[in-house]
């Protein structure tokens, strides 16, 4: 368990964050900070790259679904991808994969918001 | 460690005593998934019962920064007991805290979540959904207890 560290990466019109570590509540205020500064910056198109992910909180999961239910309003959205096999049980028993599109790599990810 | 999960039952029990802050959830967690490794939990129901005592710490440490300040002064180092163990085909983890007691409201599904708003339902909610056995004791000798089992 370490703490969380989110690498930014600009892609085009959209950004993916990797993220690397536990996203508890101790290090949430990192995800809140990141996903604050998109906001502000109109950068609204955003897949999170969670394959070095081993922990989410369910704040850091409302943080997610706060995002997205935003960024939709301006046709934008936050996807997942990558997630392991534990957290996506975790987000599917929790009922998020309903609310949240996940895809299995970064790549489908950044081509579904081209199509 | 190199030793294979050990399934039976010897008693043992493992305590922790924090600080109510955030910054020891961590230890925690960390202690909850060695023991469910330990009692030969599968990963899918460990990573669960990670994120359920991971959030009743949270509600634990967010009530405490909630009360009155000169009861947030008085903590002391030990205000959080966890005490881990098994229990025949369950792993058990009791929370026994100072300051402010829990509220054990309603709780909230993701489709009602939104932001920050509202984590104690967010954290209740989750909690209720992946613990086999749950209660809620104010005013112990320990205490508010709170404690938590899960079957293996």
């Amino acid at each position: 368990m370490k703490e969380c560290v989110i690498h930014r990466e600009e892609h085009g019109h959209l950004d993916i964050l990797h993220l690397d570590g536990s996203l508890d509540a101790y290090s949430f205020p990192r995800l809140e900070a990141a996903l604050n500064q998109l906001r502000e910056t109109n950068r609204n198109r955003v897949v999170l790259d969670c394959a070095g992910l081993d922990y989410i909180s369910s704040a850091a999961l409302g943080a997610l679904i706060g995002f997205a239910r935003r960024a939709r309003e301006q046709n934008g959205d936050l996807k997942l991808a990558k997630l392991s096999p534990k957290i996506f049980n975790i987000v599917e028993l929790l009922g998020f994969h309903k609310i949240l599109e996940i895809h299995n790599e970064v790549d489908q990810a950044v081509k579904s918001f081209v199509g | 460690m190199g030793h294979e999960p050990d399934n039976q039952s010897h008693g043992g029990m493992v305590t922790l005593y924090t600080p109510l802050n955030y910054s020891y959830a961590r230890i925690i967690r960390q202690a909850i998934v060695d023991l469910c490794v330990h009692a030969g939990m599968s990963e899918f129901k460990t990573a669960q019962f990670e994120m359920a005592v991971d959030e009743a710490s949270s509600l634990i440490f967010s009530a405490q920064e909630r009360s009155a300040p000169e009861i947030r002064d008085a903590a002391l180092p030990g205000e959080l007991s966890v005490r881990l163990y098994q229990d025949g085909d369950q792993v058990v983890v009791e929370l026994c805290h100072g300051g402010e007691p829990l509220e054990m409201g309603e709780s909230a599904s993701p489709e009602n979540w939104f932001g920050e708003d509202d984590l104690e339902a967010t954290g209740l909610f989750v909690i209720r959904r992946f613990v086999d056995g749950l209660s809620y004791q104010r005013g112990t000798p320990l205490g508010h207890c709170l404690r938590m089992s899960k079957k293996k």
